[in-house]
This record gives C-alpha cells, structure tokens and sequence, in this order.
C-alpha cells in the first residue's frame, strides 16, 4: 500500500453552495500542514480523506486505493486513523473504555490483544496513568490526548488530524506537538491548524487553503518566504503596516509593503501567512 | 544463604509443576538468595511471562463491567460486542423511557376487564424503537464521525443494537406482564408486532434516515391499531387482544417481519456506504 494522497479537482457542494472547488493536493510520508482561516474548507477536505464525507466531482486516491469503491474503502478504514474536529468522547466512560470502544470499532477483536494495544496507544499519549479516569473529569488537554489516542490505535498509515491543539494551553499545546512530531515517520499524517507555530513546528509540507480552494502549497520556508522583505523594525508604528507589534523594547515590528529605508528583518511562516491571505489571516474577512 | 535450590526445583517451579506449599518454600528461598534468583530469570520462558503480565494488566486496568454488559456477556453474548451494545449513552436512555412509559400506562389500565393487555399489546410493540432509532445515530451518537472512518460494518452495529433493544424489551415486557394485575401470557402476541417494527424501521433506513424510518413505522402501527378499533367498533381491550393472538395475525406479522429482512439483506449495500452526507 502506496504511502501517499492524492486529491484532483475535488469538488464537496453543502447545499447549493461549494466548500471545496477544484482542490487538487498530494501529500506523502510526513507531517503535511493544512492552514487556513475558518471557513476556508479545511475540515471538510479532511472528513473527505478520513472517508466520512463523499465529494460531489472529482478523483482521491488514499495510500493507493480509491474511497469511492467499497472494497478500497474498507481497507482504506484499516489503516486509517481519524481525529475529527469534534473529538465525540463518551464522558461517562474511562479513558480505557473508550479508546477499547474504537478498538473494537476497529476490528481489534481478541480481547488481550487489544488490551495491550490500548495500553501502548495510551501510553504513546502520556495517559497511561490515567487510564482509569472518567472522561468527564478530565481537562480538555487530556481530552484531546484521548482522542489522539484512539486515531493511532492499529498503528494507521493514513493519520488525520482536525485542528488537534485548538483549545489547549500552551504547555499542553507543547506536550501535543512532541507526541506529533514522533508520528510522521512511515506514515502520512495531515494535520489541519489555525495556528501557524504548529507548522513551524511540525510539517515538512504546507497547503494553505482559502475561499474551498487552495491558494498556497510548499514548504513552511517557502511560505515564511512570501513576507521576504515585508517584515521590518521601526521606532514608530507605521501607518501602512497590515500588521504593527510593540515589541518589549519598544520598537515596532511591522508586516507589510516595506519602505525602502526600512530595517528588514526575516520573515516568520505566521508572517508568510499573513502576506498571502492579508486580512483574512486576521479572521475579519471570510466567516465560518 | 550457604545453600541453593537445586536446578531441576528451579525448573519445576518455573513450569509451574509445584505444589502451593513447596512452590511458596522456594519463593522464600528466593527472596533471600540472588543465586537462585539469577538462575530462574535465566531459565524463565519470557512468552509465559509477558501473558501474565499482561493479565494481571487487565485486571488492574479494565474498568468492571456494567450490569447490563454482565447480563449480556452471562447470555454467551462475547465481550465485544456486548461493549458495542451498551456504547450508546442516548440509546440506552430511549430504551429505559420506552420500557417505564410502556408498563406505566399499561398499570394505570392494571385489573380493568383485559384492557392492561390489550394496551400492553397495543404500546409494546412501539417500546424499542425510540432505541433503535438512536441505535446508530449522528444527533444521539458523539462517537458517530469516529465510528463512520472505522472498517466496522455499519448494518452490523445496527442490527448488533437493535437485537440487543429487542431483547432488553422482552424481558422487561415478560416483567411487566408478570407483575400488573390483569395482565398473562396474552402480553406476549406484541413479540411479532414488535420485531416487525424494528425491522421494517432498518429496512426503511436504507432509504431514509433511520429515525424517519422508525417514525413511519410506529405511525404505521398507530394507524392500522386505530383502523381495526374503528372498523370493529370495540374499544381497546379483550377484543383487540383476541384479534392481535389470532392464528392469522400472528402469521402476518411474521410474514411482514421476513420481508424487512429480506429487503435488509437484499439492501446491505447501501448501509455501507453511509456518510456524513447520507446518514442513518
């Protein structure tokens, strides 16, 4: 099985209106970045690649095989590991109870065999301790950690992952990244996010998305790279900036069409960002 | 320690062919005596090892099953897929409110002239299908979005939870009928009526959304009830029950709980190919 994705001209109508057209994407083994703001259709190409939503035209192929036949689809779903959006946790039960629920889900049927599996999916989270605790009584950060728990049950070669760190504190936010970051090797994991540190940090491969369309597709240099000259330092704030920080100094850092005597600085991939979707970026343009 | 266990003890105790009382004396000896401790760790069949360890995990770390999983796995039901029965928090909750609307109403009816029967009769039928409506359910379901990108077929969880419900259902109908004066072993015609509602709401759902489906077959039900009272001109009570026990009926009811299943099976394909889109 082909460790790769390929998506050509896919087009998803919710209603009457598009919310992908003609999104064309390949992603190999690693870690590939989805950014975009809300609205720009992230989720919805991932619940296309995770199986859970049909396109309405177009052509995927998932580790080789095509979703749209039924057969391809089942062994698509054996090597698949999905961590949607909205995580869906039973709150009633344990940590162990649930990520043992999609075990069973995922066809895992010898009981030992799957005890042992929860146990190792638990423990590549950090949860292992805290396998017996009541959903319900546990932070979002822990919450989340449950999730991942259960899309990495089978050891999957197609990991996708729905904006996984919105929500979480900052030390949380890191704990979740280092688990990530162990997980693209042999694999191809996709990993939609609003926040930009997460692809600074995690993904070898960037797809920005805006409008259901794809308007950016490289590395996160390439797409620091779109502010080259665009980030400046100023002792005051310049009123052409898209974007002016006060910096702790004192200064200004600025993102933005430049002055030609202006003191550049290197760009960062949230400025690339900004640079490519201008105010969007900022969520005060396409909504949800 | 001036003295060690001799190999072939070693070897007895590590294959577990010792008695409690000299495999205890040899633990003894052990704790003292890194010799002999050295000796078994090197003659340990690691395999054997890992599975103990391994069970002593599972009693450590599996949470102890609900009475509902218990009863279930006491029916010879295997552990998986009595966890995917008891997995639906809203489902099990429909079931519960079914079952007590169904045996308060017919109580309230309790020693008047056959009528806690024929009601008992009448409602029944309709107790599990608020469950199975729920059974695989995007609203109901939190789990529904993870559970639709696993490889488990989707009318296996169906009929998994639905067979459960009917079940639970004719326990706590038998329970109902032994209890509310007024009420015998009549109460038990709702048991065709009843799985040819559930049915017919599965076979509904390969076309329509599952909780349409079973809203068009209680309504159906409702319906054909009202019907024979009006055509019959007897209010609800022994007359209805005589009607619904006869031979005939019965045979009916059976008749159109084959044909669900047939359109079940003949349409297994497009339970399989739900998604977000096309839901159940």
């Amino acid at each position: 099985m082909s460790l790769s994705v390929h998506v050509d001209e896919l087009t998803v109508r919710l209603g009457r209106s598009p919310v992908l057209s003609g999104v064309t994407l390949s992603a190999g083994a690693g870690i590939t970045g989805l950014l975009g703001p809300n609205g720009a259709g992230k989720t919805t190409l991932l619940r296309v690649l995770a199986t859970v939503l049909a396109p309405d035209a177009g052509r995927v192929r998932l580790l080789g095989r095509d979703p749209a036949v039924a057969s391809d689809r089942l062994e698509i779903r054996r090597r698949l590991g999905y961590f949607p959006q909205e995580p869906g946790l039973y709150r009633s039960f344990t940590a162990f109870e649930f990520v043992d629920y999609v075990a069973i889900l995922k066809e895992l049927t010898d009981t030992r065999a799957r005890h042992d599996e929860v146990r190792r999916v638990l423990d590549v989270v950090g949860l292992r301790d805290r396998a017996h605790k009541r959903i319900r009584t546990m932070s979002g950060g822990m919450n989340r950690r449950v999730a991942l728990a259960q899309a990495l049950l089978g050891d999957p070669s197609l990991l996708v992952l729905d904006e996984p760190t919105v929500g979480l504190d900052p030390e949380q936010r890191l704990r979740f990244r280092e688990t990530v970051s162990q997980l693209g090797a042999n694999r191809v994991v996709l990993l939609s996010t609003h926040q930009t540190e997460d692809v600074a940090a995690l993904c070898s491969f960037v797809h920005v998305m805006d409008g259901g369309r794809i308007v950016f597709s490289g590395t996160p240099k390439d797409l620091a790279l779109r502010a080259a000259g665009c980030v400046w330092l100023a002792d005051e704030r310049h009123p052409a900036a898209r974007l002016s920080m006060r910096l702790p100094d004192g200064r200004y850092r600025h993102v933005g069409a430049a002055p030609a005597d202006a003191e550049t600085v290197s760009p960062s991939v949230e400025d690339g960002y900004l640079m490519l979707l201008g105010e969007r970026a900022l969520g005060t343009g396409v909504a949800a | 320690m001036t003295w060690h266990a001799d190999h072939d003890l070693l070897a007895a105790y590590c294959e577990d062919r010792l008695d409690h009382a000299r495999a205890s004396s040899v633990e003894a000896h052990l704790i003292g005596c890194a010799a002999c401790r050295a000796d078994v760790a090197a003659g340990q069949d690691t395999a054997r090892l890992d599975r103990v360890w391994s069970a002593v995990l599972d009693r450590v770390d599996v949470p102890r099953p609900w009475l509902l999983q218990r009863l279930l796995a006491r029916c010879g039901i295997a552990p998986h897929s009595v966890r995917l029965v008891a997995a639906v928090p809203a489902a099990r909750l429909a079931w519960v409110f079914g079952v007590a609307v169904t045996i308060l109403i017919a109580a309230g009816f309790a020693g008047a002239a056959g009528r806690a029967t024929a009601i008992l009769l009448m409602l029944a039928p309709l107790m599990p299908l608020t469950a199975v409506a729920l059974a695989f359910n995007r609203s109901a379901d939190p789990a529904y979005e993870v559970a639709l990108a696993t490889p488990i077929p989707a009318l296996r969880l169906l009929l998994v939870r639905t067979t459960a419900v009917l079940v639970g259902s004719l326990v706590a109908g038998a329970v109902a009928a032994l209890a509310i004066p007024g009420v015998g072993w009549e109460a038990a015609g709702w048991l065709l009526p009843g799985l040819t509602l559930a049915s017919a709401s599965l076979a509904l759902a390969s076309w329509l959304p599952l909780p349409v489906g079973v809203a068009v077959a209680g309504a159906s039900w409702l319906a054909l009830i009202s019907a024979v009272v009006a055509a019959t001109g007897t209010r609800v009570g022994p007359g209805l029950t005589d009607l619904m026990l006869a031979a005939d009926s019965q045979v009916g009811f059976a008749a159109l709980a084959a044909l669900a299943l047939t359109v079940i099976i003949a349409r297994r394909d497009a339970f399989e190919s739900l998604n977000l889109r096309r839901t159940v």
